[in-house]
């Protein structure tokens, strides 16, 4: 009974993480319609820049979350104004092939900075675990999920509660129609695309946080980040979060009774099935639809 | 639509029995059979074959991986180039290949013939699922899925005691001398490349080719006019698939040992992607153009480069992906139509589907 309500808070809590891998993704998907195959290789060079900052500058764990978000938000604007701005209107081929190429880029890049060995942020004082009623759960696993959790309210009030947020709405809905509206189409884009990578850039402070990374084994958070985003519904944030939760605890209750390459496998069929049966999300709504 | 097919070096136009694909195209004088650019092809394949044992040994080793890319590349191009399905897996398909092929030399001792077809129909296999899973979708769900199964395939067969898991298999090829080895590997993949580029060639002027343009150019509108899109994609990812699959068998006992991680590899599906589209999407002689520039000018970036110190600085290997990654970005945005477009541009044709 204690071993079932540990594997619950495990999931939970790693379900919390993997729904902050995806929320970046979730966004460019479902706002500009941009398929970031690049995002996991975002995540792990977020990761490899917050483990600098932590472990060789010494940077407070909670601090270096901000220059990485600037950083990544920086990156977002320069990527947009260089070539990315083009995306929303090309096909979605080239699209595909472009941020394959940045994705390779940024790999390489890694590798050829901080080589391939797998690295883990030094946890300091978030080393510890907490310990309640028999059930145990490393404090820096926490402090992920709920900043995730923050994190996903931020997004969510800001979509729905304030202007801007419905502004964006409505370049998801409609891009002409809302340029049509008086929306200024072209600096919200930039907003928003800056705004996914930089949410990529938090899932891989997220990433850093709780799991051991390194700069070529990246594509396995792309299959996790895509289910979430495909059960989720693209561009969801409340749903994106219950999907990422979902997928915590599969992982963590398959885990518990098969050996790490079937949760592997598992992980894999249940995207396979999401794809044949869930490509309009969970709750059924339009590809492109907050 | 399609464009008169030609290599570069002649000026061959299209025969006008292909007139009706061509509504789109303009007229153009001097309209030469496309055969005959299929056959300067041919010829130019059969004039380097003499290469194996003339050239030194290492140029005969690159030529030879350029070869490999090419039947790889070809086959991608039939769903990748006309159809505009990007399949971003190529490594799992040739290295299902590559298994098959070894396991089978390794523990029943079969030879590099014997495992050839055999390798093309377990890679055709493997494809099946992958196509029947994803292509009944549109568009990006087949690049990502086939992406993120290339981690799947290397992780399976890491743990799967059967296949050799984390140890490999070694396969043990005909005893030969280093120059009968190098050349057995590179005619055999040079009368490979000759197979693909012509099954190719055939599928650009077949009925097969005109319906997977269709999909790419608007699937609705070839689904209403009665392509069964989703058969024709599947055909065209399985004849892919076979040509993966042989080039595997040939690289399993080219390299002698393989290992989960070397073969199932991102950047070898990067390498596939980025030969297509530098030689040019959709036009038969696109692969085998682009896998000779991108395999020399790998080649280079990895030798010759690092040892240039400009300023007094090491340029590491690692900065030749990035400079493949850069190239396919502008390639992609720029010159959609690859070397093929190029040329068309010079030449003053037109450029756009």
């Amino acid at each position: 009974m204690t071993q079932l309500a540990q594997n619950i808070v495990n999931g939970l809590a790693l379900g919390c993480v993997y729904a902050g891998f995806a929320l970046g993704l979730s966004l460019l998907l479902g706002i500009l319609g941009i398929v970031n195959v690049a995002h996991s290789a975002m995540l792990m060079l977020a990761a490899l820049v917050y483990w600098e900052l932590v472990n060789a500058l010494g940077v407070d764990l909670l601090i270096a979350i901000v220059p990485v978000l600037v950083l990544f938000f920086l990156l977002g604007l320069g990527l947009q104004r260089t070539f990315a701005r083009r995306m929303e209107r090309e096909a979605e081929s080239t699209v595909l092939l472009v941020f394959f190429g940045v994705m390779v880029v940024i790999e390489s890049l890694a590798v050829m900075l901080w080589t391939t060995d797998t690295r883990n942020v030094a946890l300091g004082y978030l080393d510890g675990t907490l310990r309640l009623g028999g059930i145990n759960l490393p404090a820096s696993r926490l402090v992920a999920a709920v900043l995730t959790l923050v994190l996903f309210g931020a997004t969510y009030v800001f979509l729905t509660r304030t202007l801007v947020g419905a502004a964006i709405r409505g370049l998801a809905q409609n891009r002409d129609v809302a340029a049509m509206a008086g929306i200024p189409v072209r600096r919200l884009s930039l907003l928003v695309f800056a705004g996914g990578v930089a949410l990529a850039a938090f899932g891989g402070v997220v990433l850093g946080m709780t799991l051991p990374f390194s700069p070529q084994e990246h594509v396995r958070w792309l299959a996790w980040s895509f289910l979430i985003v495909i059960v989720g519904g693209l561009g969801n944030v409340a749903s994106t979060l219950l999907a990422g939760i979902a997928l915590g605890l599969v992982e963590v209750l398959v885990g518990s009774f098969l050996s790490f390459q079937y949760t592997y496998l598992i992980i894999y069929l249940l995207l396979a099935v999401a794809l044949l049966a869930r490509r309009e999300g969970l709750r059924g709504t339009p590809a492109r639809t907050l | 639509m399609t464009q008169p097919t030609h290599l570069p070096a002649d000026s061959a136009g299209a025969d006008p029995a292909l007139g009706k694909a061509r509504a789109t195209a303009q007229p153009r004088r001097g309209r030469r059979n496309p055969l005959l650019g299929l056959a300067v092809a041919l010829g130019l394949l059969a004039a380097i074959a003499p290469f194996s044992y003339t050239l030194r040994l290492g140029i005969v080793t690159t030529l030879t991986t350029a070869l490999l890319y090419a039947v790889v590349a070809s086959g991608w191009s039939v769903l990748g180039g006309y159809g505009g399905y990007l399949n971003f897996g190529a490594a799992i398909f040739l290295g299902s290949g590559v298994y098959a092929a070894a396991l089978l030399n390794d523990r029943l001792g079969w030879s590099m013939w014997v495992g050839m077809p055999v390798a093309a129909l377990v890679a055709v296999l493997v494809a099946v699922p992958v196509g029947v899973a994803t292509l009944r979708l549109r568009g990006f769900f087949f690049a990502i899925f086939t992406l993120v199964l290339t981690s799947l395939a290397q992780v399976l067969v890491l743990d799967t005691d059967a296949l050799g898991g984390a140890l490999g298999v070694y396969t043990q090829a005909p005893s030969s001398s280093p120059r009968g080895l190098a050349a057995l590997f590179y005619l055999t993949l040079l009368a490979l490349t000759a197979l693909s580029t012509v099954v190719l060639f055939i599928v650009e002027h077949s009925r097969f080719g005109y319906a997977l343009r269709a999909i790419r150019e608007d699937e609705d509108a070839a689904a209403i006019l009665g392509v069964r899109t989703s058969v024709v994609k599947l055909r065209g990812l399985l004849i892919g698939a076979a040509f993966a699959g042989l080039a595997g068998a040939v690289y399993a006992f080219r390299t002698g040992y393989v290992e989960p991680a070397g073969t199932f590899d991102v950047s070898f599906s990067l390498d596939v992607v980025l030969v297509c589209v530098i030689g040019g999407l959709g036009a038969w002689y696109g692969p085998l153009v682009g896998a000779f520039l991108v395999v020399l000018l790998e080649q280079w970036l990895r030798t010759s480069v690092p040892d240039l110190h400009p300023f007094g600085a090491t340029i590491p290997a690692e900065a030749s992906r990035i400079v493949l990654g850069l190239l396919l970005i502008v390639f992609a945005l720029y010159a959609r139509r690859g070397i093929a477009g190029l040329f068309r541009r010079v030449r003053g044709r037109r450029l756009e589907v």
